[in-house]
């Protein structure tokens, strides 16, 4: 075998064996609320709800529509599956690039992405929103790069892929689409070139709009999936400037992506200023990484106490594939021998790989079992309902979205399109009028809605009617069941049972 | 002015600037200083370390402390300040002498990383001061000084005494230096080494002769270490684990892992002194000899012990770049981007520190009730006891008062499973309480009840409720408690 093939055969291997250390199952891949919220609308749609107008989130729809794929596909090792072979496309197309453009170790930099975006302090598993968009956006730049017949509408297909992904990672494709827009790229006029863009972002668009046109819900989808995040997420909770540099500083130590995003943008820099074959893309790589972790200054999701901690790790994944890109651009285009030669990347590799391989090992070896949702699974709440399995309707969690966990395991739903309730903690008007939480109430009553998970507290919600409404509904129509080993238990949820029925 | 100067002139200030950030309005106490700040007042008050209070440094930093009661806190600094602008210098002289492209860059480096702020110690632990000598050392080393063996004698003293395993570090570099320079013979810098060695041992040695204690030093500074101190044991990963985790939380991580790898990768490629390269690799694993040497540092309080790094990882980058041959660390355009690498992250946290300083007066054990009721009251010699809260020595400090019983250092009784199994050091400290009539008595409610041995704190709890009655002080619930004696008004 030739030594390209057992690069080839090396980087393929090494993408599967990091994608086996989230393997479905307990103790493998981490269970987070996001990811829970997901797949309980993927169930939605599979039960015939649509997302939006029968389960609210605020992440565009193709997520919801990939966790429905991976259900019609086995369920959990369906979106393994799923994940795995979008890793190795985004991989295989990345090896190619670097190989095309005869890199001296071109496994190294398509390593360094499978290593970031299986950082175990990172990506929080597989199955997260921007995890994807990494994916799309490395597949995206190999396609910008490539001479494919299609390359435009390709371009277009992705750049929508992102879009409905998660509408903010669109904006690191920006400074790429500015590139291969401009006159001396290309000898396709520039109308046809746009036409072919938009042609390929419609086909993902037009499907997605007319599905919601067709289930009467394109209102809920633009309220839900946009207009939210402009009129809420992104404008409340504002942090300092200060502050965001301080969480990304944190972020970067603490997830292991210090090292690498330090020497990527130094070399990047130094890629721009030195002699360079290709400044302009080296130029947009360098806004792409910018424009990857924009999320971070969009909003203050953090509550200021944690500002300090390890939280929305997540948002920092897209880097996995801009450094990455960027990199490449030092590495292909730069004419400064600095940067140039098997001997200097050798070193830049060490560098860049070390500490996350160092990382992917220890985790692989040393799987901590007990940061992996163990308290949801194993809590006596759910050895209760597993014992008494109740049905569509039956069940409801309020404050904490990893029990969204019950729904999945049992796949059925709840009575009420308000899964998702952070924002009663999160901001100060949230649901001022209570209407929300009297058409949850009104949804409970209407199903009789036999367990309620509560995970809330008095200090929970920022208004406290909200939780005096809440409060007196449960006391009033439920009972709490009682665990004898309650205390000594982790979990800070209350499993309420209907009144009058009996066990 | 050439640009020479420019560069010292830089170096100086930025040497000086980063020390500022540890002046005494803002260098904010610390447990194990204020031990060695207490050993300073003992000397001054003509009692003597080991003898007549505990700890298990070598004595070299407690007659260091002695200069903050006679030249003041100031005093202290502009000494402590002084001893790194001196080693900054040398170093920077040594980047000039080999002609390093940019030869500020890695004495800049050498103070970043000895002033950041992460490892949260600030001025006057043990190994900045053997992180000095152990630059200075080096550049003895590489120096064609008349009394060059004489001053590596010294200043391996010099390390030895203030903080006994780092003189491990200055071992690959000794080694290096006997087996090189063949101008002298063999004997002749040995001899020389011997010399300056006991120019610092001697003193000392009869210092505690004359005091009737040698027999306190060699048990609590040297055979204490060895019995307790280094007899925890932890696995080989885990130590990597806790490396890892360290380099990462103090900042160290960019400079540790481009200096190991662009050593390693020297040693493959082509380079004028391999021995040298070979020795400094060594010198940074020695460096690190106090991780493998117990198993403290997982309870993340003992970042300081990675403090050495600072010198060995410059050494070892000063290594690579004066006597590489390899083009691609030759070139000048390649320094300044390993410039920026290695001093990036520093440089950030260094800024992020100096523009949010605290003040001493706002430090939350500072401003305590308890530390203020303590202010309010005249307290003379063994008045007052601590039990637990280490950072509270400073009021032995800031009174200038000897406390009743020698142990004023108590983090055995949580460390050991075996220490003091029968209570008899814990009723040595309550005769001597008693003994004096010790008035006041701060005890840390949280730290007595993590002592492993529940005997031990019982005890403890049982001695203070015979004899003291507790006093109710206005202010935030704290596990901080005032305690008098009874019968007292």
């Amino acid at each position: 075998m030739k030594k390209e093939n057992w690069s080839l055969l090396f980087i393929l291997s090494a993408s599967v064996l990091l994608s086996l250390l989230y393997i479905p199952g307990f103790g493998h891949n981490p269970l987070s609320g996001d990811k829970e919220v997901y797949r309980y609308i993927g169930q939605v749609i599979r039960n015939g709800g649509v997302p939006y107008r029968d389960a609210f989130d605020h992440k565009p729809p193709l997520i919801f529509f990939l966790n429905y794929a991976a259900l019609l596909l086995g369920g959990d090792w369906g979106q393994w599956l799923i994940d795995t072979c979008l890793a190795l496309l985004a991989t295989g197309a990345f090896f190619q690039l670097c190989r095309k453009y005869k890199l001296p170790y071109p496994w190294l930099l398509p390593l360094l992405f499978n290593l970031m975006i299986r950082d175990f302090y990172m990506c929080l598993g597989m199955g997260m929103t921007r995890e994807y968009t990494s994916m799309l956006l490395l597949i995206f730049f190999c396609v910008l790069l490539g001479k494919y017949r299609y390359h435009y509408f390709l371009m277009g297909l992705l750049s929508g892929l992102v879009f409905f992904t998660q509408q903010d990672q669109v904006l690191c494709l920006v400074p790429f689409f500015l590139y291969a827009f401009l006159p001396e790229q290309d000898t396709v006029p520039f109308l046809t070139r746009l036409a072919r863009t938009a042609a390929g972002f419609l086909a993902i668009a037009l499907p997605v709009i007319l599905y919601f046109v067709l289930h009467n819900a394109l209102k809920d989808f633009w309220q839900d999936a946009f207009l939210f995040n402009l009129t809420w997420y992104t404008t409340t909770l504002k942090a300092s400037f200060g502050d965001h540099l301080r969480k990304l500083k944190l972020i970067m130590d603490g997830g292991n992506y210090e090292v690498v995003s330090l020497v990527s943008v130094v070399l990047g820099v130094c890629a721009v200023i030195f002699p360079n074959t290709n400044r302009k893309l080296t130029l947009a790589s360098l806004a792409a990484v910018v424009l990857s972790i924009i999320p971070e200054f969009m909003g203050g999701r953090d509550l200021p106490t944690r500002m300090t901690g390890m939280s929305f790790t997540h948002y920092f994944l897209p880097l996995s594939a801009s450094l990455s890109i960027l990199l490449f651009c030092v590495f292909a285009f730069s004419a400064e021998p600095a940067l140039q030669g098997r001997r200097v990347q050798v070193i830049y590799g060490i560098l860049i790989c070390c500490s996350l391989s160092y990382t992917a090992i220890r985790f692989a070896t040393h799987r901590p079992l007990d940061g992996y949702g163990r308290d949801i699974v194993t809590c006596q709440e759910m050895y209760y309902l597993r014992a008494h399995k109740p049905k569509d309707d039956q069940l409801f969690v309020f404050g904490s979205t990893d029990y969204l966990y019950a729904f999945n395991e049992f796949r059925i739903t709840g009575p009420s399109k308000w899964i998702y309730q952070h924002f009663y903690t999160l901001y100060d008007h949230w649901d001022n009028d209570h209407a929300i939480l009297y058409s949850i109430r009104a949804d409970l009553s209407s199903h009789k809605t036999t367990y309620v998970i509560d995970c809330t507290s008095s200090s929970w919600f920022r208004d406290t009617s909200a939780y005096k409404i809440w409060n007196s509904f449960l006391l009033e129509h439920y009972q709490p069941v009682n665990f004898p080993d309650k205390d000594k238990t982790d979990t800070l949820a209350q499993l309420w049972k209907l009144k009058g029925i009996p066990d | 002015m050439s640009k020479q100067y420019y560069s010292l002139v830089f170096i100086v200030a930025a040497c000086l600037l980063l020390s500022l950030l540890y002046c005494p309005p803002v260098d904010i106490p610390g447990g194990d200083k204020e031990v060695f700040r207490y050993g300073g007042l003992t000397i001054i008050k003509g009692a003597v370390p080991y003898r007549d209070f505990f700890d298990h440094k070598p004595p070299l930093i407690f007659f260091l402390n002695t200069t903050a009661f006679v030249f003041g806190e100031w005093g202290f600094w502009l000494i402590d300040f002084g001893l790194v602008l001196l080693a900054t210098l040398a170093f920077f002289r040594l980047c000039q002498r080999f002609r390093l492209p940019y030869p500020w860059l890695l004495p800049l480096l050498f103070n970043l990383m000895l002033r950041d702020f992460l490892l949260e110690v600030g001025m006057g632990m043990t190994r900045e001061y053997t992180v000095i000598f152990g630059m200075l050392f080096f550049c003895v080393t590489m120096g064609r000084l008349r009394y060059k063996y004489f001053l590596m004698g010294l200043l391996a003293g010099l390390t030895f005494f203030m903080q006994q395993e780092q003189s491990l570090a200055l071992v690959p570099f000794l080694i290096y230096a006997l087996l090189t320079d063949l101008q002298i013979p063999l004997i002749r810098r040995i001899i020389q080494l011997g010399l300056g060695f006991l120019v610092i041992a001697l003193p000392l040695l009869l210092y505690f002769a004359l005091h009737h204690s040698l027999e306190y030093l060699w048990k609590d500074a040297f055979l204490f270490n060895f019995q307790w101190y280094t007899a925890q044991k932890k696995s080989m990963p885990d130590h990597f684990r806790t490396i890892k985790e360290m380099l990462d939380r103090i900042n160290y991580e960019v400079p540790f892992m481009i200096a190991v790898t662009l050593g390693t990768a020297s040693l493959l490629l082509k380079h004028k002194k391999k021995g040298l390269l070979i020795a400094a690799l060594i010198g940074v694993s020695l460096s690190l000899s106090q991780e493998f040497m117990g198993r403290r540092a997982e309870n993340h309080a003992f970042e300081h012990y990675f403090m050495p790094l600072s010198a060995s990882i410059c050494i070892l980058l000063f290594v690579v770049f004066a006597f590489t041959e390899e083009a691609a660390l030759l070139d000048r355009r390649v320094r300044p981007i390993y410039g920026f690498l290695l001093c990036g992250s520093l440089g950030y946290t260094a800024l992020q520190h100096g523009t949010h300083l605290k003040l001493v007066k706002d430090d939350s054990d500072i401003s305590s009730p308890v530390y203020g009721y303590l202010r309010e009251h005249t307290i003379g010699d063994y008045q007052l006891f601590l039990m637990g809260d280490s950072y509270f020595i400073h009021a032995f400090n800031e009174k200038r008062i000897l406390s009743p019983s020698p142990w004023i250092y108590q983090h055995f009784w949580k460390w050991y499973p075996k220490w003091d199994p029968d209570q008899a050091l814990l009723k040595g400290i309550g005769e001597d309480i008693l003994k004096h009539r010790t008035t006041y008595i701060v005890v840390d409610d949280a730290d007595v009840a993590r002592f492993i041995n529940p005997a031990n704190s019982g005890w403890w709890f049982a001695f203070l409720r015979d004899h003291y009655n507790p006093i109710s002080i206005a202010g935030p619930p704290t596990s901080i408690s005032l305690w008098k004696i009874k019968d007292i008004p």
